[in-house]
């Protein structure tokens, strides 16, 4: 019913009435003579009304004088009608030609550029490379040969195995496929356990390898604990590769400082948005270049036009400027301590995560403007650290 | 003379039944009969109609290939018309066929 009723508004339709005569012969010659004849009821006593195509109007009215009826247009719907009554307004066509012409002509042009599958390659240095090629926003589809395109970006894109460049309309969707990387293969080289730290041996449990030191004894940083080289009786040599579990009793400082007077900005809550038009690419700003007083964070965003839901290639780029202030703050003793403590705290809950503090000595002194918070630890903890055996084979 | 006439008629609908009922065909395919489809009692659709007896919005008289119809109600009205086939649409109370 939908389609009809388009069909006859493209063809314009007339309500007409009806009066005198015999409507029943009316009704048998515009059937006779095929035209378009619905909705045709009594309106009033005497009086019908009826709908009939504009051009077929003519045809009817005719018959109805043949059957003694007098008809009248009582109504005119549809475009033919609607164009009629504009006829004399030029701009109004112009206008519309302009817009047609417009959307023909921008269609050959790409809009809008998406990446995706991209996962560890930046979507900027894709674009970039794109650009390189011919693929930028405002660039004439006509012109480019997506297929050489494609295969220049493979060999161009470091790391990515695979790439597609769609266009649909006036938008092109760039695909990437990344190459996988090959596993790392640890390799089963040999090794020595040598210390991390110095300390003092208390526990040493060798799974692999010849220890060359015993419990009890010290060791400093570097130095060797369980050997990955082991000789036989018989003089020969053997490279392994060296697993030990090495636990030690560890002393070492900690100094931790904090300023008694640092800067700290203080936003004004004062901003300023300043806007730049992205048109096909070319920023045009709208605004008048003026230098900004005062001190200010400014951040910058990105909003694509979109008109039902298609991506016009036009955006908007927003310039943030948020306002700040400089002021110097100045620590009591005390504060400064409780930030060194909460400092010190941290570092105990990261880096000696894995230790076990036996014993923990603090001294704390104000020294050229600095608090200084000085720790010494006594520690047990893991000091094995593999080092690699380096052979004539492993150099080469 | 009437009688030889009557018999063919007879004859001919005896055929075309025979047929129908032979090969499951429904007999209006190659039957020259007007076709009356009623939705309700809110439209009527009448193929195979020769022309319009009387129009108004409570009475409508069709003349149909061997019979005339006459349909009444309330509201009629002629919603589509061709040649051969009408719609007619309304509160339709009684539908006559008058020989």
């Amino acid at each position: 019913m939908i389609m009809i009723k388009l069909l006859r508004s493209f063809r314009g339709t007339v309500r007409f009435s009806a009066t005198g005569g015999a409507v029943e012969r009316l009704i048998n010659l515009t059937a006779q003579n095929k035209l378009n004849l619905w909705d045709f009821r009594k309106t009033a006593p005497g009086v019908f009304e009826g709908y009939t195509i504009a051009k077929e109007y003519k045809s009817l009215a005719r018959l109805a004088r043949k059957a003694g009826v007098k008809t009248r247009v009582r109504k005119r719907f549809g475009i033919p009608f609607i164009i009629h009554k504009y006829r004399r307004r030029l701009g109004v066509f112009i206008g519309l030609a302009a817009v047609l012409l417009f959307i023909l002509v921008m269609q050959n042009f790409i809009w809008s550029i998406e990446v995706s599958g991209n996962q560890t390659i930046s979507s900027e240095s894709i674009l970039a490379t794109m650009e390189e090629l011919g693929i930028h926003k405002g660039a004439f589809t006509p012109s480019l040969d997506f297929k050489s395109i494609e295969l220049a970006a493979r060999a161009r894109i470091k790391g990515v195995s695979w790439v597609a460049v769609n266009q649909t309309g006036s938008k092109v969707w760039i695909e990437v496929q990344e190459s996988v990387k090959a596993p790392e293969i640890i390799p089963d080289a040999p090794c020595n356990i040598v210390a991390s730290k110095a300390g003092q041996i208390v526990e040493l449990q060798v799974f692999s390898g010849q220890a060359v030191v015993s419990k009890g004894e010290a060791v400093d940083k570097g130095d060797l604990i369980v050997s990955g080289v082991i000789e036989d009786p018989a003089g020969n040599t053997t490279m392994r590769r060296a697993s030990a579990k090495v636990t030690a009793v560890t002393q070492f400082e900690k100094i931790i400082t904090v300023p008694l007077s640092t800067q700290q900005k203080t936003y004004t809550g004062e901003t300023k948005n300043r806007y730049i038009l992205d048109f096909f690419g070319l920023k045009l700003p709208l605004y008048l270049a003026t230098k900004q007083d005062g001190e200010y964070d400014l951040s910058s965003s990105y909003q694509k036009l979109t008109l039902f839901g298609a991506q016009l290639p036009f955006g908007l780029y927003t310039n943030e400027y948020k306002f700040f202030e400089t002021q110097t703050t100045e620590y009591t003793e005390q504060q400064a301590s409780e930030q060194a403590q909460q400092l010190l705290k941290e570092y105990e809950d990261s880096d000696l995560k894995e230790a076990e503090i036996l014993d923990k000595q603090t001294s704390q002194e104000v020294k050229d403007g600095e608090f200084r918070l000085t720790v010494r630890y006594t520690c047990r903890e893991e000091i094995g650290k593999v080092q690699e055996i380096y052979t004539n084979e492993s150099e080469n | 003379m009437r009688n030889r006439k009557s018999e063919e008629n007879n004859g001919k609908k005896g055929l075309k039944s025979v047929v129908s009922k032979t090969f499951d065909i429904p007999i209006e395919t190659f039957s020259n009969v007007t076709q009356l489809t009623v939705l309700s009692n809110k439209e009527a659709v009448l193929e195979g109609c020769k022309g319009i007896l009387e129009y108004d919005d409570t009475v409508i008289r069709v003349s149909g290939r061997k019979m005339e119809i006459k349909f009444t109600g309330e509201g009629l009205t002629l919603n589509c018309l061709t040649s051969e086939n009408i719609v007619i649409s309304g509160k339709i109370w009684s539908v006559e066929f008058i020989a």
